[in-house]
């Protein structure tokens, strides 16, 4: 190519590149020279008016500080991937919002939140101990429990007279009456319902019932105990109740026992208020007949578990403002103002706030909060130390489907047998 | 995601590229010719090595190395990979994968070239036919994947309750809880947004068969099959052959379906590796072993290609 | 052939169509329905029917429109998608007629190389590539995406540029650059015309991709003004266990129509485009 030819490709490119320059300039975010913008992340709530609080809450404490603000909320079921992002490229946000065992999985990546943790626990009646069991590593508070959402059992009032059964006695079930319960509602047609599948919710009712007949994935000091005679009494009494659950709950995903109970097809299943929420705007007439209860009681106990969700700051953000934010949002004002927000939805860490009224006026939500159930998180009794096993464990869902082979036709010995392999892969 | 992958080419003029039965004259044209050619390739060089052979690279590294997100990793050779072959979800993962994309890519050729021959003739309101014919794929797979998750909803998917209601069915068929109905869910899917793109790829090819060696077919005497089997295959026979490679690839590659529909349940029955590798890696945090299991694929993807490259070569030969 | 066994072949080539049709089109039918069904509705499973029965109500479209960041996310990806592709077809169209007519020392590798880039999947290259844009210092902007999505766009419509370009006698452009033409102009003047086709479809294909795309719009943007519409969408129909299925579906049928646009005014084109290139070939 001649010489002409190359001034003409050459301009070209150069033209090019200035219009992708006047590109890139228009639609930067403006220049935070403003290095005083305090940002916040977390997932999508699923009450909407939680996140407009928490709006509310960081513009007034902006206020006080002369800083600005700004929430960014994220869908949930991609929240880890932008935490693992932000962790890479040590770039992101003041606050996040981590969840579970993320504490334990990204301690080296937080800044010990110890002062708050030991002032907020002082000062209004101690932390729930899974709070600290969740949060505390390596001798430091990693994050600052926030609050949580547990899983209790949401169930039909109505369907449940039909069969004989008072609200106070489903208050006090135990697994054998539930599974008597769960006869009877099949033969009309009603049946209870819960997932039995690769979702979280799953994991949400089915380590309860572990622990309720004495299983559990692991001992205190991490050994795999899975394969046991109580892991097969949990499985063997899931199998004999999977026959008189729909056989769909096997691929059920996390709203499907929300359409369960909305349709008025379900009698009962395992969630928090969401349902009990949604239908009141949607389908009031299933809604007035809904009520929450305790999970039942097995030899071993009554447990319930719980989503949790904690405020934690990365190491590589020096803002000093972010630790006063994290107390700001933890007052008692603040933590009322954000539970009542979220309709109820949000339980609380610090064992003054289990008191709030709005458990106690709207009757459906007294067995909700506070716990009346042994709280845990899925690793229990697991040690700190193998947290992150316990959070592979539950994102691989090692626990429904090792109940769903052994519903499918797999032996009960062998499922276990699958089940401890894949532990011990896990926590070696 | 939905990011699609392109068909294999390879440049025409052979390399030192005179052309035959130039005179001698018309080198200079040719002189300094590296240098342009160079210059043209400039800014797509940039951007391939910036953006896709570095990031490469280092999910290279990362699949050697035990990574926990936000920690930095030690190197550990292939444990990762030797790591994955511990518990059986990997297998149930491989194999998936090629269920998955056999059934898939053969669904969509066989159906993709009966739609094209049918739009082939189709005169009136033909725009408006390719158009609706194009819609599963136009429209972004997040959203439309959606769509069909409430098709196949236990309680309110309306494909069991129309079939409930045809009489084809007494039960309820167990789409998303089922491990082979899964599959089958998801290869329907697969099929359904992959198929106008064969079928319009195979009209391309169809149109651009010259009409007068159907017009010297008929004048013979040659029938409909005859046709087809004596013409229009072995002609199409290039582009089946791009088609069909770069679908196996995408294919494989597939994550959207699976993500939104089943999470690669009900027990792990239709896991593929992008889901998997997600599931791991992201879901937990395991960089290591989330690189290890997106990477594992790409010996076979590389072959595939491979052998797409050497049909286009021969193609253009 | 007779008439009569001419028009039913014809018939017969419509009725075959039917079946594809109807696979096709029933899912968006079904959103269309839901997106325009009461809420009562959508959950009722005791009636099945193939039309709105409660009412119509246009709620969902207005609470998409009004109470979340649609018209926002919409006129983001918008941007975002118009410009990577412009900037995917410049890029690429130039790298294709540099592979294809001027063969230089290592072209063939590179040609090779671009197509073994395809082969990498996303979910393992958004990490690297977060890293890439934080230190660009793009974080949370559309320019992020902007400058990331050629990195699947380019490869993808080089090949396919390669593939056309391969078609054209090289008779056309020597012919005019004997004449004194410069490449750039044999480019331009000759070549790009003859292959529009091929650019239309480069284009259209580059714009799919981009707007449909996911993950790096989710990872790259978290800031709500900002979210594309794949991202948004995500982000706010769905919470936790709760959907909200009719502005989803709303959603999703609105997100349809600028593609669908784009690909009805240009097919036409591109298809003739191809019929006449086959002919004169």
């Amino acid at each position: 190519m001649n010489k002409e030819g190359f001034r003409h490709l050459g301009v070209a490119w150069v033209l090019f590149f200035v219009v992708i320059l006047v590109v890139a300039v228009s639609t930067r975010p403006a220049m935070s020279g403003a290095p005083a913008e305090v940002t916040f992340l977390c997932n999508s709530h699923f009450v909407p008016a939680f996140e407009r609080e928490i709006e509310k809450q960081l513009a007034a404490w902006g206020k006080q500080k002369g800083v600005s603000t700004r929430a960014d909320w994220v869908a949930t079921a991609e929240f880890n991937a932008k935490l693992v992002a932000e962790a890479e490229t040590r770039a992101g946000h003041d606050i996040v919002v981590i969840r579970n065992y993320d504490a334990a999985l990204y301690k080296d990546s937080l800044i010990d939140m110890d002062t708050i943790a030991n002032e907020l626990g002082n000062q209004y009646g101690g932390w729930l101990p899974f709070g600290r069991e969740t949060a505390f590593f390596d001798g430091h508070w990693k994050a600052i429990p926030f609050y949580h959402q547990s899983f209790p059992a949401v169930y039909r009032m109505d369907l449940f007279q039909e069969i004989g059964v008072t609200r106070e006695q489903v208050h006090k079930m135990t697994w054998d009456q539930f599974l008597e319960a769960a006869k009877k509602l099949h033969a009309k047609g009603k049946p209870v319902g819960f997932g039995i599948s690769q979702t979280n919710d799953s994991d949400l009712i089915l380590y309860p019932i572990l622990w309720a007949f004495g299983a559990s994935t692991v001992d205190k000091n991490g050994k795999v105990t899975i394969n046991s005679p109580q892991t097969a009494k949990a499985i063997e009494y899931v199998k004999e109740l999977a026959r008189y659950m729909p056989r769909e709950v096997m691929g059920w995903d996390d709203a499907s026992n929300n359409r369960f109970i909305m349709s008025g097809q379900g009698s009962l299943s395992f969630n928090p208020p969401s349902i009990w929420r949604i239908a009141q705007r949607d389908v009031p007439d299933v809604a007035k007949l809904l009520d929450h209860a305790p999970v039942p009681a097995g030899p071993a106990g009554r447990f319930r578990s719980t989503g949790s969700y904690y405020l934690a700051t990365w190491k590589f953000k020096t803002s000093p403002l972010a630790a006063d934010l994290a107390r700001f949002l933890m007052t008692r004002e603040n933590q009322r103002a954000q539970i009542e927000a979220s309709g109820g939805y949000n339980q609380p860490f610090l064992k003054d706030f289990t008191t709030f009224p709005i458990w106690r006026t709207e009757a459906p939500l007294n067995a909700y909060e506070p716990v009346p159930e042994n709280l845990q998180l899925q690793g229990w009794p697991g040690p700190p130390e193998k947290a992150a096993a316990a959070q592979k464990a539950w994102v691989m869902h090692l626990i429904p489907v090792m109940f769903g082979k052994a519903i499918t036709g797999t032996s009960t010995q062998e499922a276990m047998r699958w089940a401890e392999e894949e532990l011990k892969q896990l926590y070696q | 995601m939905g990011r699609g992958r392109a068909e294999a080419a390879v440049p025409v003029t052979p390399l030192g590229g005179r052309p035959l039965g130039r005179p001698p004259t018309a080198s200079w044209l040719w002189r300094g010719s590296e240098l342009t050619g160079f210059f043209f390739v400039l800014p797509a060089a940039l951007l391939v090595v910036g953006l896709v052979a570095y990031p490469f690279c280092y999910a290279l590294i990362l699949s050697l190395t035990a990574k926990q997100a936000g920690v930095p990793g030690q190197f550990v050779g292939l444990r990762n990979f030797a790591n994955l072959f511990g518990g059986d979800i990997f297998l149930h993962t491989i194999r998936n994968s090629f269920v998955f994309t056999g059934v898939a890519v053969v669904c969509k050729t066989v159906l993709g070239l009966g739609l094209a021959l049918l739009l082939q003739r189709a005169m009136v309101g033909r725009r408006i036919l390719r158009g609706m014919i194009l819609l599963p794929w136009v429209v972004p797979s997040t959203l439309s994947v959606l769509g069909w998750w409430w098709l196949f909803d236990p309680i309110s998917g309306v494909i069991n309750l129309g079939l409930m209601k045809l009489g084809l069915i007494t039960q309820r068929i167990p789409w998303l809880s089922d491990p082979a109905w899964a599959m089958a869910a998801v290869i329907i899917v697969n099929v359904w947004r992959g198929l106008p793109f064969f079928a319009i790829s195979f009209l391309a090819g169809l149109v651009s068969i010259p009409e007068e060696l159907y017009e010297a077919a008929h004048i013979d005497g040659a029938g409909g099959v005859a046709c087809f089997a004596r013409i229009t295959l072995p002609l199409l026979r290039p582009v089946l052959g791009v088609i069909i490679l770069y679908s196996i690839i995408m294919t494989v590659s597939d994550f959207n379906i699976v993500y939104i529909l089943t999470r690669g349940g009900p027990m792990h029955s239709t896991h593929l590796f992008a889901t998997f590798a997600y599931e791991m890696g992201l879901a937990s945090g395991d960089l290591g072993k989330g690189a290890a299991i997106s990477l594992f694929i790409f010996p076979f993807l590389a072959a595939v290609a491979y052998c797409q490259l050497r049909i286009t070569r021969r193609q253009t030969q | 052939m007779s008439p009569l066994r001419r028009r039913a072949g014809m018939v017969g080539r419509y009725v075959g169509l039917l079946p594809y049709l109807g696979f096709a089109l029933f899912p968006f039918y079904w959103m269309l329905l839901t997106s325009l069904r009461s809420n009562a509705e959508i959950y009722d499973v005791t009636h099945l029917s193939f039309l709105v029965r409660q009412g119509l109500t246009l709620q969902h479209y207005s609470a998409l429109l009004t109470r979340t960041l649609f018209p926002t996310w919409f006129w983001n990806s918008l941007l975002v998608s118009v410009l990577a592709t412009a900037i995917s077809v410049i890029i690429s169209t130039a790298a294709a007629y540099g592979l294809v007519r001027i063969p230089f020392r290592g072209s063939a590798a590179f040609s090779i190389g671009i197509f073994v880039t395809y082969l990498v999947p996303p979910t393992l290259l958004f990490i690297p590539l977060s890293r890439v844009v934080t230190a660009l210092g793009l974080s949370d902007s559309r320019l992020s995406l902007i400058v990331t999505y050629p990195t699947f766009i380019v490869p993808f419509c080089t090949w396919l540029l390669m593939s056309y370009f391969a078609t054209i006698p090289k008779e056309l452009e020597e012919c005019a650059i004997v004449d004194g033409a410069t490449r750039w102009q044999a480019l331009v003047k000759i070549v790009l015309p003859v292959a529009l086709p091929g650019v239309v479809t480069a284009t259209l294909f580059s714009f799919t991709l981009a707007w449909g795309e996911l993950i790096y719009a989710m990872t790259f943007i978290a800031s709500g003004p900002h979210k594309t519409l794949t991202a948004g969408a995500v982000a706010d129909l769905i919470r936790g266990d709760v959907f909200y299925w009719g502005p989803l579906m709303a959603g999703a049928l609105l997100a349809s129509i600028p593609v669908v646009i784009a690909y009805g005014f240009l097919m036409d084109y591109y298809v003739s485009g191809l019929v006449t290139g086959a002919t004169k070939g």
